[in-house]
């Protein structure tokens, strides 16, 4: 699998989004060692809009990596030519989904380890809670990304990245169709969230803190779905 | 000279130049800090800039490994023979071990609680954990856990260095069990600093902070071996990185209701009883790497 993991890698290397993420990344940390918090009264805040840009980059970045690794596979015509190479359709699909949680797992910790060069130069304690405060937050969205991966890898891996994008497509639209009416039509002022959330206290702890283990098993049920329907050989439907 | 001794030269040569560089690049930076400021602030809690430093040092051993694998023209293999160690194969026996690099060091923190429970019935109380918490109490180490995995990049900054580079160097020149007491001395002398200046214990107890450090380096050595065996057993760092991680999350459900005044000052201040649950598993996995070691021998021969 190291083999198809550096392929994919290979893909999104030389992009454009890739450089620029790590010109920033450097750009970020050359900031933050000249300018400590009480060298420049705004040190701080420029620092911290830096931070929170770059951290709210490497969140989404995966997510807009995915039609460049799928699409790849697809120019390459991997699926056609899989029957002759050395590794099983098992290896292949995995390399996919473990391929998401490296990244992911490596840009989690890139993010804590900014906040940490961050919060070592940073004099102004309000910003260092928000910024510990938005790690969280950034954890939380990763794994919302992840379920939502769940559901977009059998959907690029089973019938290809042009259909994919109408699946994305569609289900962005479903979900602003939903939340259309809330926004129309439910007046905030009368929604006692603090008194929900108190009420159903228990059940709200229990998702949060249990949403890591859910995720993990929906994506490791997606994979066992996508395994199950993947077939390698001619494939005519991108031809 | 022959080609065996060269060999052993080499990796000597390689091992000094990893250990001075991850003792150099942790404690300076340490000892500067400390020297300058202090470990805790006024009200005795841990500083913001101690748990950075911290946060730091972690990841010393890791860039001691790079630098080191650099200068020696070792190569930065991620997988394979004297690779950096970061494949993962996920045959079952793989997930047995990461499974007991998860849950093992949450079970034997709680077990050893139970121990001091047993022991001192008074030094748990049911009483002292808050009636909102009590419905969910249960839950806390699932978050422990999964939060040590999620940010397990400071365990495997140290496993990367420990127990990816210095443990098979250690192995190839004093065997196996050997280079775990060897092993756990050296990763233990490599906190010595910080428990100068209080890390873990304090400083306010008798003969501070020589007593800290070899109960401290107790630990670790009987730590080094469950660690030790989880990378061979796996040919990967991510178990001992995860356990590393767990294990310093000290994430447990009983600890809650632990009522530390009700435990004698030694067992508040250094947990040598809870200690002993790691510190069985520590020999049953020291016993099982000079067995591997016994096996590979027979088979040399």
């Amino acid at each position: 699998m190291k083999g198809l993991l550096y392929k994919d890698f290979l893909a999104i290397k030389g992009k454009w989004f890739s450089i620029a993420l790590v010109v920033f990344v450097v750009v970020y940390v050359g900031l933050r060692i000249t300018l400590p918090g009480g060298r420049w009264e705004y040190a701080d805040i420029l620092l911290y809009f830096l931070y929170s840009v770059v951290s709210a980059v490497l969140v989404v970045f995966p997510t807009m990596s995915l039609n460049y690794i799928f699409g790849q596979d697809e120019k390459s015509k991997s699926k056609k030519y899989m029957l002759s190479l050395p590794f099983a359709k098992k290896d292949f699909v995995a390399s996919k989904y473990v391929l998401f949680l490296v990244v992911y797992y490596v840009l989690l910790s890139g993010i804590y380890i900014l906040s940490m060069a961050f919060m070592i130069g940073a004099t102004d304690q309000q910003m260092i809670e928000n910024v510990q405060q938005e790690n969280i937050v950034r954890m939380g969205l990763m794994l919302v990304f992840l379920l939502f991966h769940s559901v977009q890898f059998p959907v690029y891996l089973l019938l290809g990245v042009k259909k994919a994008g109408e699946v994305n497509t569609t289900i962005i639209m479903l979900i602003m169709l939903a939340l259309l009416p809330v926004f129309l039509f439910v007046n905030p002022d009368n929604l006692d969230l603090s008194a929900f959330m108190m009420k159903h206290k228990n059940i709200i702890v229990a998702v949060i803190t249990n949403v890591f283990w859910f995720v993990l098993g929906i994506y490791y049920l997606s994979y066992r779905f996508t395994l199950k329907h993947f077939k390698v050989g001619e494939v005519s439907e991108y031809e | 000279m022959s080609k065996e001794n060269t060999m052993e030269t080499i990796e000597k040569a390689r091992l000094w130049i990893f250990l001075g560089l991850a003792f150099a690049l942790a404690l300076i930076p340490q000892l500067i800090f400390f020297l300058n400021s202090s470990y805790y602030d006024g009200e005795g809690q841990m500083r913001d800039s101690t748990s950075f430093l911290l946060a730091y040092s972690m990841l010393t051993p890791t860039i001691a490994v790079l630098l080191t694998r650099m200068f020696t023209r070792e190569g930065l293999a991620l997988t394979g023979e004297n690779s950096l160690k970061l494949g993962l194969d996920l045959k079952k026996s793989t997930i047995l071990v990461l499974a007991a690099a998860i849950f093992l060091p949450w079970l034997t923190r709680e077990l050893g609680i139970l121990m001091d429970g047993v022991l001192f019935p008074e030094s748990i109380d049911l009483a002292k954990v808050d009636k909102e918490i009590r419905p969910i109490l249960w839950m806390i180490p699932m978050v422990g856990l999964g939060n040590s995995i999620m940010l397990s990049f400071g365990g495997l900054g140290e496993e990367l260095g420990w127990r990816g580079y210095m443990m098979p160097k250690l192995e190839k020149i004093f065997g196996p069990v050997k280079s775990v007491v060897l092993g756990g001395i050296i990763w233990g002398a490599w906190h010595y600093v910080g428990i100068c200046f209080g890390h873990n214990f304090g400083l306010d107890y008798w003969g501070a902070p020589w007593i800290g450090m070899l109960v401290f380096t107790v630990f670790t050595i009987f730590e080094n071996a469950f660690l030790t065996l989880l990378t061979k057993k796996s040919n990967s760092v991510w178990p001992a990185a995860f356990a590393h991680a767990v294990n310093n999350s000290g994430t447990s459900i009983l600890a809650f209701m632990v009522n530390e005044k009700c435990l004698p000052e030694v067992e508040s201040r250094f947990g040598v009883i809870s200690m002993l649950p790691m510190a069985v598993i520590g020999l049953v996995c020291l016993i099982m790497l000079s067995k591997t070691g016994t096996r590979n021998k027979e088979k040399a021969s």
